[in-house]
């Protein structure tokens, strides 16, 4: 099998991974963020300094990474909480906004919009491989891991407290559910696998620029795969990467930009339209019936 | 001193379950709630009575925690849970139903009752707990039905189910009577009735059934304008002028 092909099936899976975890914000909590690419560009940015800069192991960035990432979105998601519905939303699509500004102008870490190539010195220490096989396996890892934490979430208390909370925040509140606690605990927990994609996204492609981890497109994409999937179910963001990646890849292969766009459009349209539920919650209800 | 007031005077001596003191909200220019004080004891039954717009939900709201008071003190179980957020409150053992129901769609009967009974269970014992009291409600048979699927009976009934999920001391339930016909009322009150007296329950209700809160309450209050204007049992409430003129105007 070719690189090509490899490299589709690694963002596939790293894909899936993203979207599962705004899934769990926003499939079982009710809430959409739009911000996730500044989890993910933190992530990245965090790695790829260390390691470029400083020449800081990724695995070491990897944990700062994660650090980071969850202060922050603490921090920022914080005072967003009493926002519910679409406002929460809107509030989110500012964090990337803010976090591409800042990476382009903060030069002295970042290198401003030229971006921080990673030096490629192949070894496990550094997270660099030869094979892509080894991205495959990693990538595969990291979706496994967002799909069994989602699944022990779905069936513990956690996940009936946050489709409570989403259902009615009013309701859940008079049976004992504190709505800003389990926000935080599924924010933290959504940013900080988030930023475990950025890590390895840094490591893979090894060259960030600004908008290549915080474009606003990516919080929208990965937000797209879990409403093709299925929003609110464990397996929903990897079928819909499953759908929508390789048919990404082919079409930018084959047609190239505006009639990619196109066909990437109308499947939207059509998932919408014939199955709002997505692919899986859609066969789910279909089976029940 | 007369006999009664002797007993009532006595009764008053034992420490209410709950003790609403001097509660006032106000919206704006509007006062909801203008000093509002009375007591609950455990397994009493209280009717909540007044017209429309008293400030009888806006009272439930502050005592659930969903609303904060402007002043007064809200003392339950020898606690003082004034402007208590209302996750605490259901903590310390306040239930409630929702006059206009809030089921939560997405999850069957069973898991709504499942989220309240998880405040002071585990995953195991919640799921056994929360099926005995979707049967006690009699709603048995529907157990595992997605709740957005049911009629407005039984969304009023899985209000009630939900109320008693977090194991409270006392209930607060917001007309859940209405909208029901008279086999289906008959039903409710017996259950209520059962709640108070087995469980040593204390229930206030709003209800506009009059007919209903008579014969189930020991002690009825009366809200008009926010104000409490009249505290008594049944049977002098129906004939208390002030009562008569608030419910359906008065000459002067």
């Amino acid at each position: 099998m070719n690189d090509y092909y490899l490299n589709i099936i690694v963002m596939t899976f790293l894909w899936a991974a993203l979207s599962g975890a705004w899934n769990l914000m926003a499939g079982y909590g009710g809430l959409v963020s739009l911000g996730q690419s500044a989890f993910f560009g933190i992530g990245a940015y965090t790695t790829a300094v260390l390691y470029a800069t400083f020449g800081i192991s990724p695995w070491i960035g990897l944990v700062f990474g994660v650090i980071l990432t969850t202060s922050t979105a603490v921090l920022i998601s914080w005072p967003c909480f009493r926002l519910r519905g679409a406002f929460f939303s809107l509030a989110t699509l500012v964090f990337p906004i803010v976090m591409e500004i800042l990476a382009n102008n903060w030069n002295s870490v970042t290198r401003g919009s030229s971006g921080i190539a990673l030096p490629f010195k192949p070894n496990f220490g550094n997270f660099i491989f030869e094979s892509r096989w080894a991205y495959v396996l990693a990538s595969f890892v990291l979706m496994m891991l967002v799909l069994g934490i989602t699944q022990w979430i779905h069936r513990g208390r956690l996940g009936l407290y946050l489709i409570a909370m989403r259902d009615d925040q009013d309701a859940a509140e008079s049976m004992g559910v504190e709505p800003v606690r389990i926000k935080l605990i599924i924010t933290m927990i959504s940013a900080a696998l988030t930023s475990v994609g950025g890590f390895f996204y840094a490591q893979y492609i090894l060259f960030l620029d600004p908008p290549s981890v915080f474009s606003i497109n990516i919080s929208v994409q990965i937000a797209l795969f879990s409403l093709i999937g299925g929003l609110g179910t464990p397996f929903g963001p990897i079928v819909g990467s499953l759908i929508m990646t390789p048919l990404d890849g082919a079409l930018s292969a084959f047609l190239g930009g505006g009639p990619r766009l196109l066909i990437y459009g109308a499947v939207l349209l059509a998932v919408v339209l014939v199955a709002p539920q997505g692919v899986v919650g859609t066969y789910t209800a279909w089976r029940k019936k | 001193m007369t006999a009664t007031s002797f007993f009532s005077a006595n009764k008053d001596s034992a420490v209410p379950l709950m003790q609403i003191d001097n509660l006032v909200r106000r919206f704006g220019g509007l006062v909801a709630v203008n000093q509002v004080s009375f007591d609950v004891h455990s397994g009493e039954i209280v009717g909540l009575i007044g017209p429309n717009g008293a400030g009888k939900t806006t009272l439930f709201n502050i005592i659930s925690g969903h609303l904060k008071a402007d002043s007064g003190r809200l003392i339950f179980d020898g606690l003082d849970i004034t402007n208590a957020r209302a996750a605490k409150c259901a903590r310390v053992g306040i239930g409630r139903t929702f006059q206009i129901v809030k089921p939560l769609t997405t999850l069957t009967v069973h898991e709504n009752v499942m989220v309240g009974a998880l405040l002071n269970n585990s995953l195991k014992v919640a799921r056994e707990k929360a099926a005995h009291i979707v049967e006690r409600v009699g709603m048995g048979d529907l157990m595992h039905r997605l709740s957005g699927s049911l009629t407005l009976e039984s969304r009023k009934r899985l209000e009630l189910a939900r109320a008693l999920s977090v194991e409270p001391k006392i209930i607060l339930l917001d007309e859940i009577l209405a909208g029901l016909n008279a086999s289906e009322v008959g039903e409710s009150i017996h259950l209520i009735r059962n709640f108070a007296q087995e469980d040593k329950l204390a229930v206030i209700m709003i209800e506009h059934n009059l007919h209903a809160v008579m014969s189930l309450a020991q002690k009825i209050v009366v809200l008009d304008y926010g104000v409490k204007i009249a505290q008594d049992v049944p049977e002098v409430i129906v004939r208390d002028p002030k009562v008569v003129a608030a419910y359906l105007g008065s000459d002067d």
